[in-house]
């Protein structure tokens, strides 16, 4: 072939020579030379097609890498694995953690007289899970932010400066979703109880409000680390039970079941149950509250009066494997869209359980768990017409001399339930305000929907206590998920905790915020360690 | 002081590097061969400016005058090599010249950033790869009857490959190299360029089904060994050369369809046989859960560009040697770790431009071996930098082959070498063909 292509041009060059003589001939060979140059450029037209082919290659790498760049890499990197991350801590002045309103701060560094750096927390236990620490080794919002607070864009001029008389640059801020004066009215309204309340923005995921206790002063850390770290005792103070504490839910996982209900049953409207204080399956016996006969209920009672024996009646109808892969859709037993760290919750009902399981699921006994936040998300989705916000925590990252950097913005996360699914359990859960077992949130100032619960851990009849609600109905302005840990005191029941923080921050009844800090555990460990 | 001369250089770097890259795509379009060289030469300019600068700041940081001797002994010997090409060869693509010896001075500068000895290593080898690889575009010329021996090309393929892993030994969990006099050579870099030739020939004699058919044959030994020798990078670059080349050869996309289709059964059946291809595509789908183990390279990567970020932390101020093997197979992530990831863009785009450049020549060489040959080698080089780059940006899984030119070791700067002696080769026939 290829002693035939330089013949073919040999015979093409004498052809030219011959063209004077014989024209005829000749336009008859310049037709064939130019089919042959077709031929040669059809070639071209493949290597033109690899040309293409590549430069789509090397250009979806360079897009790749852009991309990569542009995405939320500063989580990325922030990892202990990274050990570029010590160098920028050490070259930096770590910025400071701000509330929602972009002044009060809630962590800074301050440079001491002799040169030595000092991370304060203003108000010392009210964050401490919440805003996290950062001293061997990193939690919350310390961690989270990490790479924002020790990376510098402060203005030019002003890091030559810094540069040119050996000092540090100062680092970012983070411009938090917290809401101080919720967080205050949360932390007091807990008050001396082991438990959580976790607050979020229904329309947007703005986590509002998040208290643990027992909590710490993150400012005397040092004092009591070794004390937490290797006492059994006093381990679960560091824990953030909003967000790692695993509870069984109890009955606020009846609005789940009465959810999977729903969906089973297109004539659930027609649901009607008489309850006389306990329900029989197969030998299987379980109780209302206290023994309590409901009489005869519709569905919306059967949710507003708690009545364990409808909802085992509910479950048993249900088909389990359907009831497992909707609970999977609602985040059981699987990731959380949160940034900071977290426990996942658990939902084990399967084809094979048996009557006993089936039922105590159903009204949120058996091996279910639940955080606190999960439970507060699902509040915020039913509020937000079935669509669950992304939660987060910043809301932007500003520079030392105040100029936004970075805006976070609100995105959707999933689709958890229809309109109609969310409008119905609305309905519901006005009810339990209304007219069930959640009076008393039932208030002329605003609008409530919720749900109560109180879950045995173990069997001793002793409970924890929950509630999860949103307010105002018409237009929620905010979620509340509140736990209070069996031994629980002050209170009768969450939902009177849970009146307490609405009251505050939907009508600025500030009658409770005096911020008496909690004592107890941690009061023990700081007396331990200054002796 | 340091830290802002270091911040400004960030920019001058890119600044730099920019004007380099907008020059190489304005020559590629230039056709007045004066007005080239012309601009080439300013942009020899640019790259000696470049790498003064680079030096002179990896001097400052570190103190080290052993970067002083060094940058003189590259200037000056990258300045006679210019030189003498230019005298030598009045007539070669000197854009495609200055592209290689930019991407040289760019792995000079990060390899002596990541250790200085290996540094002056690559400073000679590079160098005298670059005075013996002189000779090959005259040898090009007179030899017109490389297109006529194809079995030849065969052989040699094949028995070196199998030669390199029978006796060869085992280099990171790899039959990829054999010692001969104390000189590590790794010879499917070099054997890539044979086997183009080999295909280049075989396609020039006939394109017939049988002829197509004997020669997927042998190219398939040549790919089925290096899977062998667990070296996967360099059997999908065997892949993909052959499949390019067989469709231009052909003109019939069935091929790569036929030849896509095997590939894919190939590496499903690579993917359910060998544990290595299943850790690659582990690592490469959730590096984070194998961070302490076989993800620890991978995610280094992903720390070292991340934290780099637009512009870099500035030469000299990051981290890469945290990336193991970082010289041979990350050098793209080190250079976005420190010089930023717009200069990383650009460096994909001067890699693109010299790519460009292969295969131009190719389309205005005369004759189908010398086409092919291009098209095979350009799509070598080309895929090559794909899988590197794309393996450390976490785009596609790890093969674990260098960037060529800039990543340390002989071997692969060799044939790289060779590779553009061939090219420039190419370039001279068909100037003057005309």
């Amino acid at each position: 072939m290829s002693e035939l292509d330089e013949n073919e041009l040999k015979i093409y060059d004498s052809l030219e020579a011959a063209t004077i003589d014989n024209p005829n001939r000749a336009s008859k060979q310049a037709k064939k030379k130019e089919a042959a140059k077709k031929a040669k450029q059809k070639m071209n037209s493949e290597m033109m097609a690899v040309v293409y082919f590549f430069m789509l290659l090397f250009f979806s790498l360079a897009g790749y890498l852009v991309y990569y760049n542009t995405q939320d890499k500063e989580i990325l990197v922030n990892n202990t694995y990274n050990k570029r991350i010590e160098v920028m801590e050490s070259e930096t002045i770590r910025g400071s953690i701000l509330a929602s309103d972009g002044t009060t701060v809630l962590a800074e560094t301050v440079t001491l007289a002799d040169g030595t750096e000092d991370r304060t927390y203003p108000y010392a236990n009210m964050f401490s899970h919440v805003i996290g620490f950062t001293y061997k080794g990193k939690s919350g919002i310390e961690k989270l932010a990490n790479f924002y607070l020790i990376s510098s864009n402060d203005n030019p001029i002003n890091q030559v400066q810094n540069d040119l008389n050996g000092l540090k640059n100062q680092g970012d801020s983070v411009v938090t979703t917290l809401d101080i004066g919720l967080q205050k009215a949360c932390y007091s309204a807990l008050g001396n109880n082991q438990g959580s309340i976790v607050c979020i923005e229904p329309s947007t995921g703005k986590i509002l409000a998040m208290v643990s206790k027992p909590d710490y002063d993150p400012n005397t850390l040092e004092l009591i680390w070794d004390t937490v770290v290797n006492e059994e005792e006093f381990d679960s103070i560091l824990v953030n039970r909003s967000t790692q504490g695993l509870y069984p839910p109890g009955s606020t996982f009846k609005v789940f079941t009465l959810l999977e209900y729903i969906r089973q049953h297109k004539d659930y409207e027609d649901f009607t149950y008489d309850c006389n204080g306990s329900k029989s399956f197969e030998g299987v016996t379980v109780n209302c509250i206290y023994g309590k006969a409901h009489g005869h209920l519709t569905l919306k009672d059967a949710l507003a009066q708690s009545c364990n024996s409808a909802f085992a009646t509910m479950g048993l109808s249900l088909d389990k494997e359907l009831f497992a892969k909707h609970c999977n859709e609602l985040l059981f037993n699987s990731e959380l869209p949160l940034e900071i760290e977290y426990n996942p919750s658990s939902f084990t009902l399967k084809l094979s359980s048996d009557t006993e399981e089936t039922m105590q699921t159903a009204f949120g006994q058996g091996e279910t768990l639940m955080t606190p936040i999960h439970n507060c998300m699902m509040a915020a989705a039913i509020a937000n017409d079935g669509v669950l916000m992304k939660p987060y925590l910043m809301q932007a990252i500003v520079n030392a001399s105040g100029s936004t950097i970075k805006k976070f913005s609100s995105e959707k996360y999933k689709t958890l339930m229809t309109k109609e699914e969310a409008s119905v359990l609305t309905e519901y859960m006005t009810a339990v305000i209304t007219e069930g077992t959640g009076t008393a949130l039932k208030t002329n100032d605003y609008t409530a929907a919720g749900k109560t619960g109180s879950a045995e851990h173990d069997n001793t009849g002793s409970h924890h206590s929950w509630f999860i609600g949103f307010a105002p109905v018409e237009d929620p302005q905010i979620a509340i998920c509140v736990l209070l840990e069996d031994g629980y005191t002050g209170y009768h029941s969450a939902v009177d905790c849970a009146r307490i923080v609405l009251d505050t921050y939907l009508t600025g009844d500030s009658d409770y915020t005096s911020s008496d800090s909690y004592s107890g555990i941690y009061e023990e460990l700081t007396h331990a360690a200054t002796e | 002081m340091i830290k802002v001369l270091i911040d400004v250089s960030r920019y001058v770097f890119v600044a730099l590097f920019a004007i380099y890259l907008l020059m190489s795509y304005r020559i590629f379009t230039i056709q007045d061969e004066e007005d080239r060289s012309y601009r080439c030469v300013l942009q020899n300019m640019i790259m000696f400016l470049f790498h003064f600068l680079a030096f002179g700041l990896l001097f400052i940081s570190s103190q080290d005058f052993t970067y002083i001797w060094l940058y003189l002994a590259q200037m000056i010997i990258m300045f006679l090599y210019l030189v003498i090409f230019h005298l030598v060869y009045k007539n070669a693509d000197f854009l495609l010249l200055n592209n290689m010896c930019m991407m040289i001075m760019i792995g000079f500068i990060m390899i002596s950033r990541i250790n200085l000895e290996e540094g002056i290593r690559q400073t000679v080898l590079v160098f005298l790869g670059m005075y013996l690889t002189l000779i090959v575009p005259v040898f090009m010329q007179k030899n017109k009857k490389l297109r006529n021996i194809p079995w030849l090309y065969g052989v040699i393929g094949i028995v070196l490959l199998l030669l390199v892993l029978l006796v060869g030994q085992a280099q990171n969990g790899a039959n990829l190299s054999i010692k001969i006099f104390g000189i590590t050579f790794q010879f499917s870099e070099f054997i890539k360029i044979v086997y183009a030739f080999f295909i280049a020939a075989m396609f020039n004699r006939s394109t017939k089904f049988g002829n197509v058919v004997l020669t997927t044959g042998l190219a398939a030994v040549h790919v089925l060994i290096l899977v062998i020798s667990k070296d996967l990078g360099g059997a999908l670059i065997y892949f993909v050369v052959y499949l390019v080349m067989v469709y231009v050869a052909t003109k019939k996309a069935g091929y790569i369809f036929l030849g896509g289709m095997a590939g894919v059964v190939a590496s499903m059946s690579a993917y359910h046989l060998f544990a290595h291809v299943r850790t690659r595509v582990y690592t490469w789908q959730d590096p984070w859960s194998y961070i302490d183990g076989e993800g620890y390279q991978i995610t280094q990567s992903i720390f070292a560009i991340g934290t780099g970020g637009w512009f870099g932390e500035g030469l000299y101020q990051g981290m890469p040697y945290r990336i193991p093997m970082v010289e041979m197979d990350f050098m793209f992530s080190a250079i976005c770790e420190e010089f930023g990831i717009i200069f990383g863009v650009g460096i994909i785009l001067l890699m693109l431009n010299t790519f460009l450049l292969m295969m131009d020549v190719g389309m205005k060489s005369q004759g189908k071996f010398y086409r092919l040959l291009s098209v095979g080698l350009a799509t070598a080089y080309g895929f090559q930098i794909f899988l590197t780059i794309g393996g450390g940006i976490k785009f596609i899984p790890l093969t674990g082959v260098t960037l060529p030119l800039i990543s340390y070791g002989g071997s692969s700067a060799w044939s790289t070498l060779l590779l553009f002696a061939v090219i420039q080769g190419l370039y001279r026939m068909k100037s003057q063909d005309k």
